[in-house]
């Protein structure tokens, strides 16, 4: 690695440290942050101020690091899978798959929910996670099963993306015969969150994000040769079909495990591999890779705190806040690499 | 008189002799004019403008529609046919003993009242909004109903169906900031059906019956109210009532003490539960959530509701006494017109001893554990 | 010791496998190649050259026969083994563009590094070497897409080396390249075929550079089928005027290139000393006279350094230049 790259991952893991404390510092109310601290460390504060640290702060925050790194490194995958700049986690088809399945149990008829143990036939936060992982699997599973019979990669994202058009007008019909009561917390899960992640759950919302981003780790050579193009990688004996399904399913399964646990998440997911080759110069993946989870998880901690500055309670969507945010400084990044004679 | 139209119509007049006097509604309007009645009403969202309808006796002829009536619908009364869009609009006809005028109903498997569900059964009244509450516009034009009453003037579907020249008037009841206003549109409806002396003979009683539970509560010190919270939590926002809502007056009339009393919100609000663990934590007692099949599945579901006081302590109070396994659940209808016995639930859970000689109607406790 | 050939082919047949039909390009290859040596496949367009290098490449099954490399069956070797006897050099460009030339070198060190794909202290030296033997060291730490794309074919083919191949495939490697920059590119090409003794296969329109460079040329014919030599060879067998020639073109043997038809106007003379004489033939035939043909000419041109004198029909012209003296000539109605 360059120096000038080690820099900038070592910049950036200062920045995350940063951003987590920050964003244990400061949320919906105020705490001082001697406190804060003092409720990490166990010392004697109120119940209330060591069950919003401990139960609402720092949860969330562990949350919105490996969702952040996760949809940046499903971003980056996808991004190189099809030499396309524009693609991001969710080309496949697969939040359209997720939203499919939390529809059907939050807005199709009350007895789906009623099935599982809920008496107003609103459902709980498990059975929502559990909908949107098959929801998002069965399309998965779909366009994978049509990858592995065509060779041409920009196909395959011509049928996730119908794929995900023909899963959205499904959604649109149910959104459209729903009852208001329970259209209020089909939009509420629209608008994403990172704050649903309780400690059982961050178990299995750790695990699985950690398997993503380990498989991406290992695989930083066959995602350089895929840069080169197919018909170079296989020259260089690279296995381009096996590849290329692994690492779709790698980042389909990141991409699905954000969106069943935090909602729809957008921006991230294209905009942080654009952020880190700006900012280290290169689009080499063994730098590329730690950079983007590094970066990912900055940005998805710095939406998340300024998604709470309204204070008292009122919480700005989280996609507002990534897009309002994130859009202007991609814009900003693009133009001065251009000015510098570089290119996308 | 006040059913039949006029014969022969004598301006000097006064047609509407019984007239209704609002005390505490603040949502709606009358002013009577021997012939005609002027109603201003709020739309049905806080943010809808102001309506002005002209309620004319049938066979009358309509004043002109010029200076403080300008703009106004013509509404003929009395009314003969009622579609009416809200189950809690419901037992206003229930209650009035009119139900004889009910013509159309938005869904027929939202309504608990047997007597509403023979009358849809038979035919007599309609369904007009079963997929989804989308209103049908045809098949209301086709009943050509002398009214429809709605939640919202912006739901789509009313300009059409104005346009087809049926009167639609909205129902912001919810919107009241008292139990009392909210009950008090019962006079509402009865100005479309010119039973005003009727309802008067009911709300009059109600009112005082509702008094005089408030009147135990009056003399309790604050420091004896317990402090109570209401809402459930989804994906780590609480939905909960607002401060200056009907549900945060009856927790005042109960001798609780709402959290957030100073929010200025008529309706529902949305809050981070951060927020809500800072007010509520120690909280006594819970109301108003729901959906919990007992503690430890409310627990399952949100580890985070550990840290109320309330849970704790099992005080966590639903209104799901009387929900049927279908999820329908009479609440919704008959608590609009009958605050009094909201309020003795209430007091019955804030102040036991006080509540010694009433019986929960819908209120019960989430059991500790197994099913209810 | 009889070095065994870098490629062979045996009886190859290549071609297209459709649903119902097959369709071969190029039936009965049977060529043999060693290290050290520049090939150069020629023919004209849609012929099938891209055929013949994809089935070479292993990129496209054969319809019938094989290829052998270093003694081997390509088909019974594992991807890996076939990536470092064999590299390629494509018109793909892929989308490196956010990497130095060294990274884009490095990329080709894909065989021979284990699965992480940590570069070793010989990986170092071999993308050292490798852009070494291209001049292009000097432009390793720069982005690929800063590169003129003279350079950037160099780095491509340093890309190639790095895997240390014994054979290199390169598909039309001087297309998008300007005229200095293609004859540098052979060149380079040449040279390296020498020092680094691996076999370079070219696929290539630019006949006549080919000719000049190329140890071995392959010219896919008409009729299906690959005449294999070298250029001289080659070109006296008159398999490449029954190959390119046109109604207005002829392959000209001695001068090794092609020269347009004429002929048409009749016969013309041009006399003078040294480059002159062949710059006024070469302006003859561009406005239609056969020259040296042998019968009696209706135009004679005597050229010197002071001008031209033309004579033709009984008229007498002269000028300085030989744009005056095509402007003469296409004047003239006969």
């Amino acid at each position: 690695m360059t120096r000038r790259e080690l820099i900038m991952i070592a910049g950036l893991a200062v920045a995350v440290f940063a951003a987590f404390v920050l964003s244990l510092a400061i949320g919906s109310t105020r705490i001082p942050p001697s406190r804060v601290v003092e409720a990490l460390i166990g010392g004697g504060v109120s119940d209330e101020d060591r069950a919003i640290v401990m139960a609402v702060r720092l949860p969330r925050a562990v949350t919105a690091m490996l969702a952040g790194a996760a949809l940046g490194i499903a971003g980056l995958q996808m991004q190189t899978l099809f030499r396309n700049p524009l693609a991001d986690p969710f080309a496949l088809g697969v939040s359209s798959g997720a939203s499919l399945g939390v529809a059907l149990v939050v807005l199709g008829s009350g007895s789906i929910a009623g099935l599982f143990g809920s008496t107003t036939g609103l459902a709980g936060d498990a059975l929502i996670t559990a909908a949107a992982i098959a929801g998002a699997g069965s399309v998965l599973v779909l366009v994978l099963a049509v990858s592995s019979r065509i060779g041409d990669a920009t196909v395959v994202l011509i049928f996730g993306l119908m794929f995900g058009y023909a899963v959205s007008a499904c959604v649109t019909v149910l959104v459209g015969a729903s009852a208001p009561e329970r259209l209020q917390q089909w939009a509420q899960w629209g608008l994403g969150s990172f704050s649903g992640v309780t400690w059982p759950r961050l178990r299995l919302f750790g695990g699985l994000t950690a398997f993503g981003l380990a498989l991406a780790a290992v695989t930083p050579k066959q995602l350089n040769a895929l840069l080169l193009g197919d018909r170079y990688a296989s020259s260089m004996g690279l296995a381009v079909r096996r590849v290329r399904v692994m690492t779709m399913a790698g980042a389909s399964v990141l991409a699905a495990v954000v969106t069943a646990f935090c909602g729809p998440i957008s921006f991230i997911g294209i905009a942080v591999p654009h952020l880190c080759r700006g900012l280290t110069g290169t689009g080499d993946h063994r730098v590329a890779v730690p950079a983007v989870v590094l970066m990912g998880a900055v940005v998805a901690l710095a939406a998340q705190t300024v998604s709470v500055l309204p204070g008292d309670g009122t919480v700005l969507p989280l996609n507002a806040v990534t897009a309002l945010v994130g859009a202007p400084t991609v814009v900003v990044v693009l133009l001065r690499r251009r000015r510098h004679g570089g290119h996308v | 008189m006040t059913r039949r139209c006029i014969e022969r119509f004598d301006p000097a007049a006064d047609y509407f002799p019984e007239k209704a006097i609002l005390e505490d509604a603040a949502m709606f309007h009358v002013e009577y004019r021997r012939s005609y009645k002027v109603l201003t009403v709020n739309g049905g969202q806080p943010a809808d403008p102001r309506e002005r309808y002209v309620l004319v006796q049938c066979g009358a002829p309509p004043p002109p529609l010029t200076g403080d009536l300008a703009g106004a619908a013509i509404v003929s009364v009395p009314v003969s046919s009622v579609f009416a869009f809200s189950t809690t609009q419901l037992p206003l006809l229930t209650d009035l003993g009119r139900i004889d005028v009910l013509t159309g109903v938005a869904q027929r498997d939202a309504i608990t009242d047997p007597a509403i569900q023979r009358r849809v059964a038979a035919g007599a009244a309609v369904e007009f909004a079963r997929v989804g509450l989308v209103v049908d516009v045809e098949r209301v034009v086709a009943a050509h109903p002398g009214l429809l009453m709605i939640g919202s003037l912006s739901n789509r579907a009313v300009p059409p169906i104005r346009a087809a020249g049926i009167p639609v008037v909205p129902n912001a009841e919810w919107l009241e900031q008292t139990a009392l206003g909210r009950a008090e549109w019962l006079k509402y409806m009865a100005l479309f059906l010119n039973e005003e002396a009727r309802a008067q003979s009911i709300y009059e009683p109600m009112k005082a019956r509702y008094l005089t539970w408030a009147g135990r509560i009056r003399a309790i010190p604050a420091a004896q109210r317990p402090l109570v919270m209401t809402g459930r939590s989804s994906n780590g926002m609480f939905t909960i009532a607002g401060g200056k809502s009907y549900v945060a007056a009856l927790i005042a009339d109960a001798g609780g003490r709402y959290a957030w009393n100073d929010d200025p919100s008529a309706g529902i609000v949305t809050v981070d539960i951060e927020a809500q663990i800072a007010r509520a934590a120690g909280a006594d007692i819970w109301i108003n959530g729901g959906g919990w099949k007992n503690l430890r599945a409310m627990l399952e579901q949100e580890p985070r509701y550990a840290a109320f006081k309330a849970v704790r302590d099992g005080r966590v109070w639903v209104y799901e006494r009387r929900q049927t396994p279908s999820g329908a659940n009479d609440y919704w209808s008959r608590s609009v017109t009958c605050p009094d016995i909201v309020l003795a639930d209430l007091i019955k859970i804030f102040h036991p001893a006080l509540g010694r000689d009433h019986a929960f109607e819908w209120y019960m406790a989430v059991p500790g554990s197994g099913a209810r | 010791m009889i070095e065994t050939p870098a490629l062979r082919t045996c009886d190859l047949t290549v071609g297209y496998r459709a649903r119902h039909r097959t369709r071969a390009v190029l039936e009965g290859v049977n060529v043999s190649v060693s290290r050290g040596q520049l090939v150069c496949l020629l023919g004209p367009n849609g012929i099938g050259k891209s055929t013949l290098l994809r089935t070479l490449a292993a990129m496209q099954p054969a319809l019938a026969g094989r290829v052998e490399l270093d003694a081997r069956d390509a088909r019974l070797l594992a991807p890996a083994d076939l990536a470092r006897r064999l590299a390629v050099v494509l018109t793909d460009r892929g989308a490196i563009d956010g990497l130095s030339a060294r990274r884009v070198v490095e990329l080709g060190r894909y065989p021979h590094v284990g699965w992480f794909g940590v570069l070793r202290h010989r990986d170092g030296i071999a993308v050292d070497a490798a852009l070494a033997a291209v001049a292009a060291s000097h432009l390793a730490d720069q982005e690929i897409s800063r590169l003129s794309d003279g350079e950037r074919q160099r780095v491509m083919i340093a890309r190639a080396l790095a895997q240390q191949p014994s054979v290199l495939l390169l598909d039309e490697p001087t297309a998008f390249l300007d005229v200095p920059s293609r004859v540098e590119l052979m060149a380079l090409l040449r040279d390296l075929t020498r020092r680094e003794h691996v076999l370079a296969i070219v696929s290539t329109h630019d006949l006549e550079l080919a000719l000049r460079v190329a140890d071995v040329v392959w010219l896919v014919m008409p009729g299906g089928e690959l005449a294999s030599g070298a250029p001289e060879d080659v070109m006296l067998s008159g398999v490449v005027n029954a190959a390119f020639e046109g109604h207005r073109l002829r392959f000209h043997v001695a001068d090794r290139s092609f020269r347009l038809l004429t002929g048409q106007r009749g016969d013309a003379v041009a006399r003078g000393v040294g480059v002159r004489a062949t710059l006024a033939a070469a302006v003859l035939e561009r406005e239609g006279y056969a020259v040296g043909a042998g019968g009696p000419p209706l135009v004679e041109v005597d050229v010197d350094d002071t001008g031209w004198i033309a004579v033709a029909g009984g008229t007498r012209v002269q000028g300085i230049d030989f744009a005056s003296l095509a402007h003469f000539l296409r004047e003239r109605t006969i």
